[in-house]
């Protein structure tokens, strides 16, 4: 019978479907070839994420770097329910979140305003020919920073899962513990709140009549 | 507080956008915007906002980055029983230097109280302080040389 198996029998709980849980139950018999597999397979995942929750390449690494030592730690302890990648989402947000509180108290007292204009860390080379295009992109890019860092941090999170995560809302009330209601009004506030913050935006470079 | 809930067609566009509805629901309620100008009008603005929400394409991982985790991971978990040693060691000697100075001020303030007038060593310090600092003032002949 696999580890996972007979863990989860242990605690009586039923059997889990996710097959990486296996993974987890090597790692926390010290197999470190599974934590490698564990981490390649889950890494983009979790840097993604970590870097739309923080808007910084540095952080995101760093970030995504505590979560998967976190779990190396807990391997053993932790409970085989439902898909691990949610877990790793849990672990990771409220790391997240715990940096961004933080760095709002050390903003607070060197005064400084939130930077809500960072140039993106990953610029790639866009394959349309129009000079145009790529600005829109770029633009784009950094307005959408600019706004989803003002929301309050409650409504960024849920906006980050479902709009670019692409996890249902089940999945988003399981990552941070709130009913499904409550992700839905949090979506609402969200998107009125871009609604606002889009109307105030300047149009774009390709929209922009030429004065003659 | 009062919490105001979103109205239902609102959730409900989100969870179209958002890719949440099943088919049927969603068959249903785009038969609803064609029908209803106002709700169709509605969901073209909240469409206009979530297409326009866009990030750049994440950076990938670093090359090499789940072997030098596990490198991490595992080097940590080995010198982990140092770490707690040395912490507690550490700590002991700070207790054991705090203890030492509490006693050592506590029994200097109670042999104050039972004699306070200066011993003759202390007087012979105290004299020695001032002659010297009599000196640096004023008595240069007997300052200099130093």
């Amino acid at each position: 019978m696999s580890a996972v198996i007979t863990l989860a029998a242990d605690r009586g709980l039923e059997q889990p479907i996710d097959p990486d849980w296996e993974l987890l139950a090597r790692v926390a018999q010290g197999d470190s070839y599974a934590f490698t597999a564990l981490v390649e397979r889950y890494q983009e995942r979790l840097l993604r994420l970590t870097e739309r929750l923080l808007g910084d390449v540095e952080e995101a690494r760093d970030a995504a770097q505590d979560v998967f030592l976190k779990v190396y730690r807990k391997a053993g302890t932790l409970t085989p329910q439902g898909r691990l990648y949610t877990l790793l989402y849990r672990i990771a947000v409220n790391h997240c979140s715990n940096k961004l509180r933080r760095r709002r108290v050390v903003q607070f007292f060197r005064f400084e305003a939130a930077s809500a204009d960072g140039e993106p860390a990953f610029d790639p080379a866009d394959p349309a020919p129009d000079p145009a295009a790529v600005l829109d992109s770029r633009r784009r890019w950094l307005a959408t920073r600019a706004a989803v860092d003002r929301l309050p941090t409650n409504q960024r999170l849920v906006l980050l899962l479902a709009r670019f995560e692409g996890l249902s809302y089940k999945e988003i009330a399981e990552v941070l513990g709130i009913s499904l209601g409550a992700v839905e009004s949090r979506l609402v506030r969200a998107m009125r709140n871009l609604e606002a913050a889009q109307e105030e935006a300047p149009p774009r470079v390709s929209e922009r009549k030429v004065p003659s | 507080m009062k919490t105001v809930h979103p109205p239902p067609e609102e959730r409900q566009l989100l969870r179209l956008l958002s890719g949440q509805l099943p088919a049927a629901e969603v068959e249903r309620l785009r038969a609803r915007i064609a029908a209803e100008p106002a709700l169709g009008a509605r969901f073209e603005r909240l469409s206009a906002s979530w297409r326009q929400l866009e990030l750049p394409p994440p950076t990938p991982a670093p090359a090499g980055y789940a072997q030098r985790l596990t490198v991490r991971a595992t080097t940590e978990v080995a010198l982990a029983p140092l770490a707690v040693r040395s912490r507690g060691f550490w700590l002991r000697a700070l207790f054991a230097l705090l203890v030492g100075l509490a006693l050592g001020a506590g029994l200097g303030a109670w042999s104050h109280r039972v004699d306070p007038s200066p011993s003759a060593g202390e007087s012979l310090i105290w004299a020695g302080v001032a002659e010297s600092y009599w000196q640096l003032v004023g008595g240069e002949s007997e300052g200099e040389g130093r």
